[in-house]
């Protein structure tokens, strides 16, 4: 027999008051709860947060400024591959001096952080435009961003939760953003925002946030109404081999590994801190937990995790990506993407295990959400 | 008359039981007026002054040696009324149910208003109320809902309605940060300003919620 949300109702004779009391806690399977998970992240109108992960808003300047570069005149388009043909590149050799070709790689750059190519490319059409004032189509792209990568971050997101609305920039109100500038700083951003990312969507999940509705009462998710805490802390054990850093838990990880279990249940989400395969070997103490991911559901003593750096796990379900599978070692007190001792060998290029198209993630600390 | 500083638990029927005296008479002493302008005398607040009279002095009731004595103690009942809803509003109608801690257990159904009503002496504190169907049981603290007017009676009635985990003896400057985030959801549920903060419109409406 579970305790309602708060055990101790205080009351008064003769006075009657009303009881709020939930549905009784369920177990949800692991497939059950990403899909639970995904379902409520992902409102209908394909807005994929699912997937986007902490790069939702890079994504979403991608996709607008390949719409706009696209159908660029092709007035311009011709001028600029007659600017190549007349001044040579300073690019490299992937330049291929056809102007949506050129952007194509300008926008790819940014996402593989070559700035070197992006230099190179946005010197190259700065050029052409300025030999070329007709060509304003293409200007626009160019346009400097007029706010921090984190501005528009936080400005994007608080939009969508007091709307429900996401930001379409390629909107003509919001041509102003939609430059390559612009994606740069908020991809810059974004890339050390796994944290706020899972934070963010722990709190959309639990329906805390203003502007989502809160998640239907018959379902799990329903009781988390404030946020326990849940104490589970790793220690990093050196271990210079093969295995790179290896953390082993505390002396009450199992006590909190059952508690995590049942707050699952009770419909919260798990916040964790991980130290990725990336650093294997790196590490000097037990506070390098370089990236967040957001428990969802166990079975047993697996646990089903969202990756807000969705390209980083290797799938669960009908996801292929951004979710990935934890495992726990009662033995030896870890919580690992490793299945056993020979899949803690980080040997894959980017901190992936040997085989396994994920990076190699150790829990250091779990705070529930 | 003397002063008597108010407890948690206390409501003015338990102490009449306790200290002996008239509750009728006692609330309508002059010196309690200014206690009975403000307060239910259901719903006392910790620190409040009531005057009571000294306690009386029981007869002394005569043992005969080897003899079998019996005494029979008439214990008042005060009545505790709690509706029980779900999450979305709906009643628990008909939903079985547990007492416990009253004495026998109580085994009943409650009204087509999720109306759970009993009579309990007055000298009980806490009883538990277990929901088979439901797989919950919760406590119930008889007479620690403070007033209204006060931040405790409203986290009290947040608790209940809940918006927020308190322990039963904890003080709202000990849960302030979950107070306001609890105070926060219920405006949000209700569509009312966000601030976190106990103003006059958003006690209405949580007593009004309270009081179903």
């Amino acid at each position: 027999m579970s305790a309602i949300a708060n055990p101790a109702i205080p009351a008064a004779p003769g006075v009657p008051g009303t009881v709020v009391v939930p549905p009784p806690p369920r177990h949800l399977s692991m497939t059950e709860s990403i899909n639970e998970f995904a379902n409520q992240i992902d409102p209908p109108g394909g807005v994929s947060i699912m997937t986007g992960g902490q790069f939702y808003w890079t994504n979403r300047l991608y996709d607008a400024l390949y719409a706009k570069y696209t159908s660029l005149p092709a007035t311009e388009k011709s001028a600029y591959a007659a600017y190549c043909t007349a001044h040579p590149k300073n690019v490299a050799a992937a330049s291929t001096s056809t102007l949506d070709g050129d952007f194509n790689l300008l926008g790819n750059a940014v996402f593989g952080r070559d700035q070197a190519l992006y230099s190179a490319l946005l010197t190259q059409i700065s050029k052409f435009l300025a030999a070329n004032q007709s060509a304003t189509n293409a200007a626009s792209l160019l346009k400097p961003a007029v706010k921090k990568g984190v501005d528009i971050y936080t400005s994007c997101w608080n939009g969508y939760f007091a709307s429900g609305k996401v930001l379409d920039f390629g909107d003509a109100a919001n041509a102003h953003s939609c430059n390559y500038p612009t994606m740069s700083a908020v991809y810059a951003y974004e890339s050390g925002a796994c944290g706020m990312t899972a934070g963010l969507m722990a709190a959309f999940f639990t329906g805390k946030k203003r502007g989502f509705s809160r998640i239907d009462p018959g379902k799990k998710k329903s009781t988390a109404k404030s946020q326990p805490s849940l104490g589970l802390r790793a220690s990093a054990v050196r271990d210079p081999g093969l295995r790179g850093d290896v953390l082993q838990g505390v002396a009450t990880f199992a006590k909190a590994m059952t508690q995590l279990k049942d707050l699952l249940d009770k419909g919260y989400v798990a916040y964790a801190r991980v130290a990725s395969g990336l650093h294997a070997n790196d590490m000097t103490g037990g506070d390098s937990y370089e990236h967040a991911i957001l428990l969802v559901g166990y079975d047993g003593d697996r646990f089903v995790f969202w990756d807000p750096d969705f390209s980083a796990s290797e799938g669960f379900g009908r996801f292929e990506s951004g979710v990935g599978v934890l495992y726990y070692d009662a033995a030896n007190r870890r919580l690992t993407t490793a299945r056993n001792d020979a899949d803690l060998a980080v040997t894959g290029a980017g901190g992936k295990h040997a085989g396994r198209d994920q990076h190699r993630y150790q829990v250091g600390l779990l705070i529930c959400k | 008359m003397k002063p008597y500083v108010v407890k948690q638990g206390d409501f003015l029927a338990r102490l009449a039981y306790v200290h002996g005296f008239d509750a009728d008479d006692v609330w309508a002493n002059p010196k309690n007026q200014e206690l009975k302008d403000t307060r239910d005398p259901n719903v006392l607040m910790p620190g409040d002054l009531l005057f009571i009279p000294d306690k009386r002095v029981q007869p002394s009731k005569p043992l005969g040696n080897g003899s079998t004595n019996a005494y029979t103690a008439a214990i008042p009942t005060v009545t505790m009324s709690l509706y029980l809803k779900s999450p979305d509003g709906a009643p628990l109608a008909a939903e079985p149910y547990e007492v416990h801690g009253v004495g026998d257990i109580i085994e009943n159904v409650t009204q087509g208003d999720g109306l759970l009503e009993l009579e309990v002496p007055v000298t009980i504190r806490v009883f538990q109320v277990t929901l088979p169907q439901q797989e919950r049981s919760f406590d119930v603290h008889v007479g620690h809902l403070c007033p209204t007017d006060q931040e405790s009676g409203t986290a009290g009635q947040l608790a209940s309605l809940g918006y927020l985990d308190m322990p039963p003896h904890a003080g709202v400057g000990q849960i302030r940060d979950d107070f306001h985030a609890a105070v926060a959801m219920f405006q949000e549920d209700n569509d009312l300003a966000v601030t976190g903060e106990v103003d006059s419109g958003t006690r209405d409406a949580i007593d009004s919620a309270y009081r179903g």
